[in-house]
């Protein structure tokens, strides 16, 4: 009797044994992909600052200044020559 | 057979002698009982000894053996923190860190790789061959090479693949806005700590705190798993000025262009948000590249409207009236005696143009020095220095900001009857333009004072009261008066706007002796009809031999950057839109 007992708890320790060596391994897997992402992340943050002063620096209001004047012909805005329009509250909304 | 089996049972005897084996003579021990117990000894002091051992290795140099084991497979990580952006009031970048790396060297490891590797490197890091030679150079297992060197350099170095060359991740801060905007921003070190500007007012919330972590790392360097929890890093805080970069570049260009035009050493202006108190635009010339400062001089760096304390000259004038104003000693239209010259002691005050009798109004129209001083003489000491005091002369402007000046003001008491009459106008007492633009505030606000700020504010402050509405209300009219047809500053007009202000011509001391070099300078707001942005402009030596005066140099630049500011604040007009101004030769620049 106690000799049966002591055999199906053998298998059950070796089964254990098993499933933990499974689980240490998917761990490690799941691990590694985490930290993969993690470092993307990282890269994509970079790469979002990078654009965003991409943005600054191409928005620079010299640039715009230059290039509308040089290129587009275009002349500053004068009070004389704005045309103001007031706007009531009640058209507001 | 079976007498034969019970004869096989017995004991075998031996055939000679019948002697039973285990009673053979030759078997019989010959050696002495202290054999076996040293053995048995030995065996026994062996075990001590291992059992001895063992508890050694387990109990008593267990911590030694177990880092000695984790050195081997576990790796201290260190998380880096990005120091925060610093954008403008719409979120435009103005600062932002982008990763780079610092190229460093084994010298002994380099120099024994072939001559043409190290050529090429050289070639990258863009310096010649005996320069680099010369770095390595040297006694240290360790030599920085180039830091701060872009990401696509430093791949293409590593892709060189030299011994001993490695590359470590750091910092570069951009600065897209660049010269405009340098003296508010700041700049960073290569160890990207603040050194100027907000960079440096606001180190300790843009800097992140660094975090680390410790992993188990595989034979490939893979990480495997944490031993410990991670020690997250945080990044270093956003920061939001108030400048709004739009009216900061058209300053910064103006400014620029008046300087060129009366050839002026240099100048500062500065943009108020009456209503919130934010600083919306500062500008200094002359300016630097913060993106590049190989060439950097103590003038280039210096925050004048923030720095610089001088004689503010007429600038002061409208705080000695409202002061009168405001203790009914006068009202607008009393009348003072301003022709000749006024002694008071030994010393003499006269006016540039001279004029006759005056009333308040006509005082603060044509800047007459005489008429000040007459009205400063009917007040006592004590007064006119509370009232200077509480508009913020003679104080650090209450915001954190490297280096602002405090300027002077002596003390009450050791005031003679000369001093006080001079200081009503501006001489003998120093402010920076920040303080005037400051204080100007009174006379915008309808007498109240709100402190200012570089960063963006969700609320406006609660504002401390200096003046009462009706005096802030009048002294607006007879500020409005300046730049009327009668008025020292006509040229500080916009189209479209009724503007207030006054200016200021200072003579520069040096060495304790007035000198013929200026300040001219023009302190104003607009709208007058409801103030939204008070305007300071210093401009610092003027060619004494063109136009060097507040009204002809100054407030030419006041109006052109006003009339920006309200038209990029979408402020309605509120007068009539008539070009009065003789053409101010700024025209080309919006």
């Amino acid at each position: 009797m106690s000799g049966r007992f002591n055999v199906l708890l053998l298998i059950a320790v070796v089964v254990c044994a098993l499933i933990l060596v499974k689980t240490q391994y998917q761990a490690r897997h799941l691990f590694i992909e985490v930290e993969r992402s993690q470092t993307e992340a990282r890269q994509l943050e970079v790469e979002w600052a990078q654009l965003q002063l991409d943005q600054s620096n191409l928005g620079k209001h010299e640039r715009i200044q230059a290039s509308a004047m040089k290129d587009l012909n275009m002349v500053p805005v004068t009070a004389e020559r704005t045309q103001y329009l007031t706007i009531h509250d009640r058209q507001k909304q | 057979m079976s007498s034969q089996s019970r004869q096989s049972a017995r004991p075998r005897k031996a055939n000679a002698k019948g002697v039973p084996f285990s009673q053979n003579p030759v078997l019989a021990p010959k050696l002495s009982a202290w054999r076996s117990r040293l053995v048995m000894f030995v065996l026994f002091v062996s075990f001590v000894a291992l059992v001895g051992r063992a508890f050694w290795l387990q109990a008593m140099s267990t911590d030694f053996l177990q880092k000695q084991g984790e050195s081997r497979y576990a790796r201290t990580l260190e998380l880096p923190a990005t120091r925060g952006k610093i954008t403008d009031r719409n979120g435009l970048v103005l600062a932002s860190s982008i990763p780079v790396k610092a190229i460093w060297a084994i010298p002994e490891d380099v120099l024994a790789e072939p001559k043409e590797k190290i050529q090429q490197l050289a070639a990258l890091l863009e310096m010649s061959e005996a320069e680099l030679r010369k770095k390595l150079d040297s006694d240290h297992q360790f030599v920085y090479l180039k830091r701060q060197v872009e990401q696509v350099t430093s791949d293409k170095i590593e892709a060189l693949k030299i011994n001993g060359v490695e590359t470590r991740k750091e910092y570069k801060r951009y600065y897209p806005e660049g010269e405009a905007m340098a003296h508010v921003v700041g700049f960073t070190n290569v160890e990207d700590a603040g050194q100027e500007g907000m960079e440096l007012a606001d180190q300790k919330e843009l800097a992140g705190k660094l975090g680390s972590r410790r992993v188990i790392k595989d034979r490939l360097g893979h990480i495997v798993e944490d031993l410990r929890a991670i020690n997250e890093p945080h990044d270093g805080k956003e920061l939001t000025l108030s400048i709004d970069s739009k009216i900061q570049y058209l300053a910064y260009a103006q400014l620029k262009e008046t300087l060129a035009k009366f050839k002026a050493k240099a100048g500062g202006v500065v943009v108020v948000d009456v209503q919130t108190g934010e600083i919306l635009a500062l500008a200094n010339l002359p300016s630097y590249n913060p993106n590049d400062r190989s060439v950097l001089t103590g003038a280039q760096l210096r925050n004048r409207v923030m720095t610089d304390a001088y004689e503010p000259g007429s600038v002061m004038k409208p705080f000695t009236v409202s002061l009168a104003l405001e203790t009914n000693r006068v009202r607008p239209e009393t009348v003072f005696q301003t022709a000749g010259k006024m002694t008071i002691g030994t010393a003499q005050i006269g006016d540039a143009h001279e004029s006759g009798a005056l009333t308040v109004a006509q005082i603060i129209e044509k800047s007459s020095n005489v008429g000040t001083a007459k009205i400063a003489l009917m007040m006592q000491p004590q007064e006119m220095w509370e009232m200077f005091t509480k508009v913020g002369f003679g104080q650090a402007p209450k915001f954190d900001f490297p280096g602002t000046a405090t300027g002077r003001m002596r003390n009450f008491k050791t005031w003679r009857p000369i001093e006080q009459a001079t200081m009503a106008y501006g001489q003998g007492i120093t402010a920076s333009t920040i303080q005037l633009a400051h204080a100007y505030m009174i006379f915008a606000r309808d007498g109240e004072l709100i402190p200012l700020s570089l960063k963006k504010l969700d609320q406006a402050p609660v504002g401390e009261r200096i003046i009462s509405p009706n005096t802030a209300q009048t002294m607006r009219m007879m500020l409005e008066s300046v730049t009327g047809p009668e008025g020292t500053a006509i040229r500080a007009r916009v189209p479209g706007y009724r503007v207030a202000g006054k200016t200021g011509t200072a003579y520069k001391v040096e060495h304790g002796q007035y000198v013929k070099k200026y300040i001219a300078s023009f302190c104003g707001f607009a709208p007058v009809s409801n103030p939204r942005i008070i305007v300071a402009v210093m401009i610092d030596e003027p060619d004494p031999a063109g136009p060097h005066f507040g009204g002809p140099v100054a407030a030419p630049l006041f109006s052109s950057i006003t009339a920006n500011a309200l038209r990029t604040l979408n402020v309605p007009p509120d007068t009539t839109v008539t070009s009065l101004l003789p053409d101010n030769g700024l025209g080309d620049i919006m």
